[in-house]
């Protein structure tokens, strides 16, 4: 009854359930507003440069179609969104405009980084760190202050995490559409997004169920540009606009008789 | 292990209802893994990440938990989906969507055509196009499994183990019944 098979299976159990308890008490701490946020995330973004040029989607490929090359200053401050459950912060810039007819809209990513959470002394990154270090960070860092960040984060400018700063940043991906036209398209906008992802729990976008609570933003700084048009396609005449909805079956021949009877 | 078997067929009523609670809780376990499908609206709701190539976000190992209620998917969502024809979950983040032009057939109705996705893993540098089963150059809705809406590290790390070590799960149950006959003496 008391036997050391008992005794493990015993404590093995206790210990799952109390980690699952820690886990789950964990992921609904951080989603409820207790203490409230003391300040909002914001951004401001605007397009800096647009091209609409001619590309192949690789190397290989038969078909050209016309790909958006948007660059764009970003000013944002999104540190209250790093709380004590957060491991990392993904931002992302989209361009979106509206489908040839309706007001649904095409989204597109076209910048998008990476921010982890600052590594906390006892944490498993600075643990390993100090205790089995790389030795090809000991040979670089032997003249530097040994840094106890042991992630490098891929925005360029951070004073503190969540402090973005760009200026004409060029865009990490060019955009195209399935139809393979970008040239001339009209009414489109860039729109900051974020997805914080949590250490333990849910994750949680800006557009997303919890992300008014979590971090809405703030009153004029919501991270959407005005409108812009995409110019015509570089090097192009300016009169040779192309059919934006592709190639579509003709209509059939009506005929109107001559007379009513 | 003879006495037992013979105290087994002495009384059949008791031995069943051995088997009776066995085949019960395997079933109730069952039952519980379906219905979560089914709240889900997914055919597998709960998903172990196996790849790298969402780091640093999932880990190998990092539980997911899946929802696929939701009518649209945004760009941003992270989302599994299987290729099609194949039969491998991978877990990407969408980074287009495209809304097409509805066609419209012979009657002259149209039919709402499910917006085009793209996806591509955080660590990836090239997009998901090359994944895609031939001919394919975006996803539909129909062909995502669920959309990733909450997660625990490393829990999943045993199943990938498994899969991996086929050996280990032989050591396991030999392991296992090594104790079980120990118990009884």
């Amino acid at each position: 009854m008391h036997s050391s098979l008992n005794r493990l299976q015993t404590t093995f159990g206790f210990f799952s359930t109390c980690a699952f308890t820690l886990a789950g008490i964990i992921a609904v701490l951080s989603l409820i507003p207790i203490p409230t946020p003391t300040s909002q995330p914001s951004a401001v973004i605007k397009p800096r440069e647009v091209q609409v040029v001619k590309g192949r989607p690789h190397y290989y490929s038969a078909k050209r179609e016309e790909y958006a090359h948007i660059r764009f200053d970003l000013d944002a401050d999104l540190s209250p969104l790093f709380t004590w459950n957060t491991k990392q912060l993904f931002v992302y810039v989209t361009a979106n405009y509206p489908a040839q007819k309706g007001n649904d809209q095409s989204e597109s990513v076209i910048w998008d980084s990476i921010i982890p959470a600052t590594a906390t002394p006892w944490s498993w990154q600075s643990l390993k760190s100090t205790y089995f270090p790389d030795k090809k960070s000991l040979r670089v860092s032997k003249n530097k202050n040994k840094n106890k960040r042991g992630v490098e984060s891929t925005t360029t400018a951070l004073s503190k995490p969540g402090k973005i700063n760009l200026k004409n940043q060029k865009p990490k991906y060019q955009i195209t559409d399935p139809s393979g036209i970008m040239a001339q398209r009209q009414n489109v906008t860039l729109q900051v997004s974020w997805n914080v992802q949590p250490w333990v729990g849910a994750l949680v976008w800006d557009n997303g169920y919890f992300g008014g609570r979590v971090g809405s933003w703030k009153n004029g700084r919501t991270g959407r540009s005005k409108s812009f048009d995409l110019p015509a396609l570089k090097g192009s005449k300016p009169e040779a606009v192309k059919d934006p909805e592709g190639p579509r079956t003709p209509k059939a021949a009506e005929g109107k008789p001559i007379t009513d009877i | 292990m003879l006495a037992d078997l013979k105290s087994a067929l002495a009384s059949p009523r008791q031995s069943l209802q051995q088997v009776l609670n066995f085949a019960l809780v395997l079933s109730t376990a069952f039952m519980l893994w379906k219905s979560l499908s089914v709240i889900s609206n997914s055919p597998s709701p709960i998903v172990v990440v196996l790849s790298g190539s969402m780091e640093p976000a999932f880990q190998r190992g990092d539980l997911l938990f899946l929802w696929n209620r939701d009518a649209g998917t945004e760009v941003g969502e992270i989302v599994v989906y299987n290729v099609k024809g194949k039969d491998i979950p991978i877990v990407h983040r969408v980074v287009r969507k495209h809304v097409t032009v509805p066609v419209r057939d012979e009657s002259g109705s149209t039919t709402p055509s499910s917006p085009k996705l793209l996806t591509k893993g955080d660590n990836n540098v090239a997009d998901d196009t090359e994944l895609y089963a031939k001919g394919q150059s975006y996803l539909d809705q129909e062909d995502l499994i669920g959309s990733v809406r909450g997660y625990i590290p490393a829990v999943g790390y045993v199943t990938i183990m498994l899969s991996e070590h086929p050996w280990m799960k032989t050591a396991m149950l030999g392991i296992m019944g090594v104790m079980v006959i120990l118990q009884r003496e």
